[in-house]
């Protein structure tokens, strides 16, 4: 175990909320293996480890259940065809995933096209209901505030409830997308924030807004600061 | 007796009996954000012989057994209750994974009960494990510095409410198990009133409460109940022993392990 603090209830509790991994197209199977195998070797039980349906065999080979997998679907474009990201849906739901998220088709979105931006929703919850918690991804950096609005507003209509604000990957998620999402839509979409969250102080933003996981590749510094703040013994430090 | 005093001594583990171990236990991981208290197991692994679980979300351990009884039920200790700081939030993160309200009480979603304490709490159940209760609450009153000090919206323990038929009779029982009373209110329905009082030692609490329904018959309890046991960890006594409660509500009381690792100081009702 890296720090004897991540037996600590508060950490734990702390980190059930975050998501971790390795994802984009530059990532190698090896990088898959040594961020898996980190935190494995961690010991801290974060809420899901994030990578691509092709790297699957491996991060569950190495987690062996550990934490639960999360594999998006049609990420980070959102822009290939529906048939394609619903092929992969399928596959991911043979595969016994435990937890996804969906890039929508951006043009939908940008286009104010939410009619599609439903129907695609309608057809991607169709398939995962009672067995896939499933996020819908909207980029929400690409849109304006009303069409922020618009798009939660189809994906509840389709019925999810789940947002995920960004992809990450060089898209981030602010403070005042989140809140814009949780003021209108409090409690009728569970949010998401993804991408350029790299400190407590981030996370503390979004915990007032309701939110219960988090994205974040910066989860073992975040921890680490929380546990500075809780006084926790920081001597423990051993290899990963 | 060890040398932790009484509020850092006491824990209240609350046994709760399942017919599949390894799907509750990934229920209450995957739903709840509650970890097996061995370091060493995972819920996506568990053996496969294992029939006993202890799973910890901060301040609140459950106790998961394995029963092959396929009549569990309601019975006396009837919820275990969570404090969330926004319950509307907490409540649609887990309709998100699939998860339920409980169709009897929150067939809508959260409600508020404006007669408790000062400005009322908000509150809503779930289902857990085999249809077991969980109810998330939060007193409207406190404010949201819980958030920002333990950094999750779904916090531990608040209180284990116990459906009883007499409050009175059941108020004298947990009285003498060394809680005392923080709240009495009267909750005035259709039916009839639904006397409540809550009753704190450490930092854990008893809600007590008694239904027209039960009171009058309507409901009886499960002969064997999902929410099982209550399981006291208490540093003042020396040894174990059984109490059985007005309702037929099973009390274990042990000694607290002197090498336990955590006590937790986070608050409820």
């Amino acid at each position: 175990m890296k720090h004897s603090y991540y037996a600590d209830p508060r950490i734990q509790a702390f980190a059930s909320m975050f998501h971790f991994g390795v994802l984009g197209e530059e990532k190698t199977q090896e990088d898959v293996i040594l961020e898996a195998t980190g935190l494995r070797n961690s010991g801290l039980n974060i809420e899901a480890f994030d990578c691509e349906a092709t790297m699957l065999p491996a991060a569950r080979d190495i987690l062996g259940g550990f934490c639960k997998l999360h594999v998006p679907i049609g990420y980070p474009g959102g822009n290939i065809c529906l048939a394609q990201k619903l092929y992969q849906l399928e596959y991911l739901l043979g595969q016994n995933i435990d937890d996804s998220c969906f890039c929508l088709d951006y043009s939908n979105l940008l286009d104010n096209n939410w009619a599609a931006v439903e129907a695609e929703t309608r057809t991607v919850m169709d398939m995962c209901e009672d067995r896939l918690p499933m996020a819908m991804v909207i980029q929400s950096t690409m849109l304006d505030d009303r069409q922020i609005v618009d798009a939660c507003k189809a994906i509840i209509q389709g019925g999810a409830n789940r947002v995920k604000m960004n992809t990450g990957y060089g898209w981030g998620t602010s403070k005042e997308e989140v809140d814009l999402v949780y003021r209108h839509f409090r409690g009728k979409i569970d949010i998401h924030p993804s991408g350029n969250i790299r400190n407590l102080a981030q996370v503390g933003q979004f915990l007032d807004a309701g939110v219960s996981i988090i994205h974040s590749a910066a989860v073992y510094d975040i921890i680490d600061e929380f546990a500075a703040e809780l006084g926790l013994n920081n001597s423990n430090k051993g290899n990963v | 007796m060890n040398s932790l005093n009484d509020d850092q001594s006491f824990q209240i583990i609350v046994r709760l009996m399942v017919n599949d171990l390894a799907a509750s236990a990934r229920q209450m991981a995957d739903q709840f954000g509650f970890r097996a208290e061995q370091a060493d197991l995972t819920v996506r692994a568990l053996p496969g012989d294992l029939t006993m679980l202890r799973m910890r979300r901060l301040n609140q351990v459950f106790e998961l057994v394995q029963s092959n009884d396929s009549s569990l039920g309601h019975g006396p200790i009837d919820h275990v209750a969570l404090n969330a700081v926004d319950v509307d939030s907490a409540v649609i993160a887990v309709l998100a994974k699939w998860g339920k309200l409980d169709p009897d009480i929150s067939p809508d979603g959260a409600a508020d009960i404006p007669e408790f304490w000062n400005a009322g709490t908000r509150f809503v159940f779930m289902q857990g494990p085999g249809t077991a209760r969980i109810e998330f609450c939060h007193k409207i009153e406190d404010d949201a510095c819980r958030v920002q000090k333990l950094k999750v919206n779904l916090a531990g323990h608040d209180h284990i409410g116990i459906h009883c038929t007499d409050v009175d009779q059941s108020r004298s029982f947990y009285e003498d198990l060394n809680f005392k009373v923080i709240g009495d209110f009267l909750i005035p329905t259709p039916d009839g009133d639904i006397p409540v009082c809550f009753l704190k030692r450490g930092d854990f609490c008893v809600e007590l409460f008694s239904t027209p329904a039960l009171r009058n018959g309507q409901i009886q309890y499960a002969e064997t109940p999902l929410w099982n046991a209550l399981i006291l960890e208490d540093g003042q006594v020396s040894a174990s022993k059984e109490l059985i409660g007005p309702d037929g509500e099973i009390i274990n009381i042990i000694p607290t392990p002197v090498n336990a690792d955590f006590y937790m100081n986070s608050g409820g009702a």
